[in-house]
């Protein structure tokens, strides 16, 4: 293996990982905080990839910007989705109670946003092309709008690690996520805490959105791979860490390059799994999991 | 009379029921209603007559069929629909399908349903189209693996399928035992033949072939095939033969490999969205084949939005049509476009008109008795905008096989192939000059 290889799998472990970890730290933060598994979240990725096509495709705006706009967005419409929808599962209090039923919920929800999307945009899948031109960082190239989604990615996910570590909100949100019984006797306002994650965690879907929308194609079926990679990332770094999220990512991203580039793609699907599932056996919390 | 009867009734219930020994069950006035309504009753009876063989009057032919219009194959199956919809409304604006038995032309009318791209779920609709909707012809759904799973409904009825998205090798056809499905699009084989017969011609050129595909059998098929002929033939050396799960997310280490190896030619079996991937992450790694062919995938819409023109330049795909070869094509393209906005000349599109003109042409010479259809689409052969048909062994061995080159941000036909394993020739239609080799990916 020559030396560009090497660097080509480290840079693409990175590539491949920052996104892994942005899409994963929004399902684990809500499931962790509230036991929710938002199957729906795939969707408001989706949602967020769409945005970021018309406002290009339309008004040339770029998708950096929309990022901006669909976190807007999106953060508008969680609320009284949360009210609706979860707001009287979650005063239940009763965690198994409230993870079947944020399963079945977010299932619903989950089929009729891929339903509205189709029915929108129809079904045919829908590409842009932005900053497709490929640059050279020393040995090695990379599509332009490929390292946009990379820098972009880790520049969120330390957002995300200052607000979690070194806000208020941060604290409230660990400790509900640690304990939401001693949370609530502590004083804490659970409601709103649990409000403002599934807020938090719809951007970030919507964002990750914005950001895959740049290199693959978009339709309203596209968020089902990404619920399960959230999922399987989740529970191999840990529910409720996330550090465990980041390294989760990193660890399929290298995974992905790796396999691939030695006894091929074929085997991909079974060897995440496997490792997953190992991992639960000797970990069942996950690598780092706390929650 | 009715309301009279019914009061009668009502009447005799509720002194029943009050236990009223002394009033009378029915007095005169009730009596009368009652035996006016036996006789009206009687006489009706004896006016009706014994049902008579006579053909009711038709005034339109109902085509039944269930597409994918969500799942995953709602992308292509969006696009067969859509094609459906302007061959219907096509041949409607000519008055319709000409049907022998009533000597004139009606015109056509859909019953369809959205499958979800779940085969046991379209088995249960075409069952439903049968015997609820009773349609009069049925038209193929979307996808090969929703192709078979139709199958045993429609040979249980005996109705007839002109097949369109489904690729499936004369083994399987057999094994299959069907009569009343047939096949369009070329069996795997003979597509690979075609990849193989065009990077023949640049033998003295081509050292290292890398084969990739996506794991889905018709794919798997064409690049089993594909690397076989190759070989064969002596053409070049299989370098890599690497196939990738469906709905992969990324193909960075496959594509190092193959960037190592340093193929002169890259082919990619693909669907749509691998087709996107691997293109993309060629152009990123800077891998510059002489010849880079995708399967389908390289001709949809998406594909084209996603790569500027430039980028695109020289990339081949295949298909089975091209609006250029006849007029009739070009006519219902644009019209295409004029309903649904811009889109490429895909494959779903050529398949579902080259299906729907067929079945036309069956029924304008047989009629709508389905096995007088299955009798005609068996032997005799039909010429449409879309190529020849003629079914040997249910499939058809005188399919298109259209190999196509991105030039200046259109697809333009370079080697037109015709025929059925192992007889392909070239089919003397207009192509347009190949560029070769392909132009290296603008930095």
């Amino acid at each position: 293996m020559d030396t560009s290889i090497f660097f080509y799998i480290i840079f693409s472990t990175f590539q491949l990982g920052l996104i892994y970890t942005l899409i994963s730290l929004g399902f684990n933060l809500l499931y962790s905080s509230t036991r929710i598994i938002n199957v729906a979240y795939g969707e408001f990725l989706a949602l967020g990839s769409y945005t970021a096509f018309w406002l290009y495709t339309l008004y040339s705006i770029p998708p950096p910007a929309t990022m901006l706009i669909i976190a807007i967005i999106l953060a508008a419409v969680s609320y009284p989705l949360y009210l609706l929808l979860f707001k009287p599962l979650l005063e239940t209090r009763n965690v198994e109670y409230i993870e079947v039923w944020g399963v079945i919920i977010t299932f619903g929800l989950s089929i009729t946003l891929q339903g509205l999307m189709t029915l929108l945009w129809s079904a045919q899948s829908k590409a842009y092309s932005y900053f497709d031109n490929v640059v050279e960082i020393g040995t090695i190239t990379v599509t332009f709008n490929r390292l946009i989604a990379m820098i972009i990615a880790a520049f969120l996910v330390v957002l995300l690690y200052l607000l979690l570590f070194r806000t208020d909100f941060g604290v409230s949100m660990r400790s509900v996520i640690q304990d939401p019984n001693l949370a609530s006797l502590l004083g804490l306002n659970i409601n709103s805490i649990f409000a403002m994650a599934f807020i938090l965690s719809s951007a970030i879907a919507g964002v990750s959105g914005v950001l895959i929308s740049m290199t693959v194609e978009i339709s309203p079926f596209m968020g089902v791979t990404y619920v399960i990679l959230a999922f399987v990332i989740t529970a191999i770094g840990g529910v409720g860490n996330p550090i465990g999220s980041l390294a989760g990512g990193l660890i399929l991203g290298l995974l992905d390059v790796l396999i691939g580039y030695t006894v091929g793609p074929g085997l991909n699907l079974f060897i995440v799994y496997s490792l997953l599932v190992a991992i639960l056996v000797v970990r069942p919390k996950g690598l780092l999991g706390r929650g | 009379m009715l309301v009279g009867v019914l009061r009668s009734v009502l009447g005799v219930l509720r002194n029943v029921e009050d236990g009223i020994e002394e009033v009378p069950i029915l007095d005169k006035k009730h009596l009368l209603v009652v035996f006016l309504t036996l006789l009206a009753v009687a006489a009706m009876g004896c006016t009706q007559q014994a049902p008579q063989p006579q053909k009711p009057a038709k005034e339109s032919i109902k085509i039944g069929f269930t597409v994918a219009l969500s799942g995953p194959g709602a992308g292509a199956g969006t696009e067969q629909y859509r094609a459906y919809e302007v061959w219907r409304e096509w041949v409607n604006s000519k008055g319709g399908i000409y049907v022998p038995e009533y000597g004139k032309k009606l015109p056509v009318e859909f019953v369809y349903y959205d499958d979800a791209s779940e085969p046991a779920r379209a088995k249960s609709l075409y069952e439903k189209l049968i015997l609820e909707d009773k349609v009069d012809l049925l038209l193929a759904p979307w996808g090969t693996f929703i192709h078979l799973s139709i199958v045993p409904v429609i040979e249980k009825y005996k109705i007839p399928v002109i097949g369109n998205t489904a690729g499936v090798d004369l083994e399987k056809i057999n094994e299959l035992g069907t009569k009343y499905m047939f096949f369009t699009w070329p069996t795997p084989k003979t597509s690979a033949l075609a990849y193989t017969m065009f990077v023949e011609r640049f033998k003295d050129d081509v050292d290292k072939i890398a084969i990739l595909y996506v794991q889905s059998d018709f794919t798997v098929a064409n690049a089993k095939w594909n690397k076989k002929f190759i070989e064969d033939r002596g053409i070049a050396k299989v370098v890599v033969y690497e196939g990738y799960p469906f709905g992969t997310k990324d193909l960075k280490g496959l594509l190092l490999k193959v960037k190592e190896a340093n193929p002169d030619v890259v082919i990619v079996h693909s669907y749509p969205a691998d087709a996107i991937l691997v293109t993309a992450q060629m152009k990123e790694l800077n891998i510059n084949p002489k010849i880079f062919m995708l399967g389908v995938g390289g001709q949809i819409l998406a594909f084209e939005q996603k790569f500027d023109d430039t980028t695109k330049e020289g990339i081949l795909a295949i298909n089975n049509w091209h609006p250029d070869f006849y007029p009739e094509a070009k006519e219902l393209y644009d019209l295409y476009i004029e309903k649904y906005g811009h889109n490429p000349p895909s494959h779903a599109l050529g398949l579902a008109w080259l299906s729907a003109i067929t079945l036309q042409q069956a029924v304008e010479k047989a009629g709508l008795n389905p096995d007088e259809i299955q009798k005609v689409l068996s032997s005799e052969t039909f010429s449409t905008p879309f190529g020849e048909v003629k079914f040997e062994n249910q499939v058809n061995t005188k399919s298109l096989l259209v190999l196509e080159q991105w030039q200046s941000g259109e697809l333009k036909p370079v080697y037109v192939l015709k025929g059925i394993y192992p007889n392909l020739v070239p089919a003397g239609l207009p192509v347009a000059e190949l560029e070769y080799p392909k132009p290296q990916w603008p930095q």
